[in-house]
């Protein structure tokens, strides 16, 4: 019974935490303005922080744009792949 | 490639007539890329819950309506209208960002079909096809390079 009361505990836990990352990946075809307008349609954010995040795409590869609820987070990498940007969703595990 | 006006209810581009063709060039390749070109996720990722099936249906099945939006596009005769040096392009406001993901599926659809080059100056161009895809990469580009800052400038 014990046992069951964790993991009881821990599914809880897991279905309402957020836990999944939106990763969006470099790639040498996707405008940079484009990735930057992408976001800020996506995500709702203003220029520069869209910017951010596209830079950061840019020069380190990927970008970490959220971590949401697994629901969250297939429904934003969903709205990516739309645009044809190359986006991932991983457990965070930290 | 112009903007002619712009309100809350629809977008009115000016093409000349090469431009015109070109689009509706890049249009009928819709839709370029595969839907397996990128996984939902990437490495092991235990005790991962991500539907992977789901998501790939969810695309296939934008791609769908999208075929479909565009299909109802071409039959429409007021989306194009003869002016003066070209014609006079009508999207409705709502429709610019679905605009937007058909022309961005044809230029990473074509640079796919060219294998993934590095750099997009190693676009392949030693074939007939393989200019196709470099051109078809390109144009689609131009227009939505001249979308966004169109609409920027306001």
């Amino acid at each position: 019974m014990p046992t069951t009361e964790k993991e009881t505990e821990t599914n809880t836990k897991d279905a309402l935490e957020p836990g999944y990352l939106v990763i969006c990946w470099n790639d040498p075809v996707n405008y940079m303005d484009y990735v930057t307008h992408v976001f800020q349609v996506v995500f709702g954010w203003n220029r520069q922080k869209a910017e951010k995040h596209m830079l950061e795409v840019h020069r380190n590869g990927k970008s970490v744009l959220t971590r949401e609820s697994l629901e969250k987070a297939e429904h934003y990498v969903h709205q990516l792949q739309s645009y044809s940007l190359h986006a991932t969703l991983e457990r965070d595990s930290s | 490639m112009k903007l002619v006006r712009r309100n809350d209810e629809e977008v009115v581009f000016h093409l000349t007539r090469s431009e015109k063709k070109a689009l509706l060039f890049i249009l009928e390749r819709y839709p370029v890329l595969p839907l397996d070109f990128q996984p939902p996720s990437r490495g092991d990722n235990p005790g991962s819950k991500i539907d992977q099936t789901l998501l790939r249906e969810m695309l296939a099945e934008q791609k769908r309506q999208n075929q479909e939006f565009l299909r109802k596009l071409f039959e429409q005769k007021d989306r194009f209208q003869p002016v003066h040096n070209g014609w006079h392009f009508k999207l409705l406001a709502g429709e610019v960002e679905w605009f937007l993901q058909v022309l961005n599926d044809v230029r990473v659809g074509e640079w796919h079909k060219a294998g993934c080059p590095d750099e997009l100056s190693k676009m392949p161009v030693n074939s007939s096809e393989a200019r196709g895809h470099a051109w078809a990469m390109e144009i689609s580009g131009f227009f939505i390079c001249s979308i966004l800052e169109l609409l920027n400038e306001i």
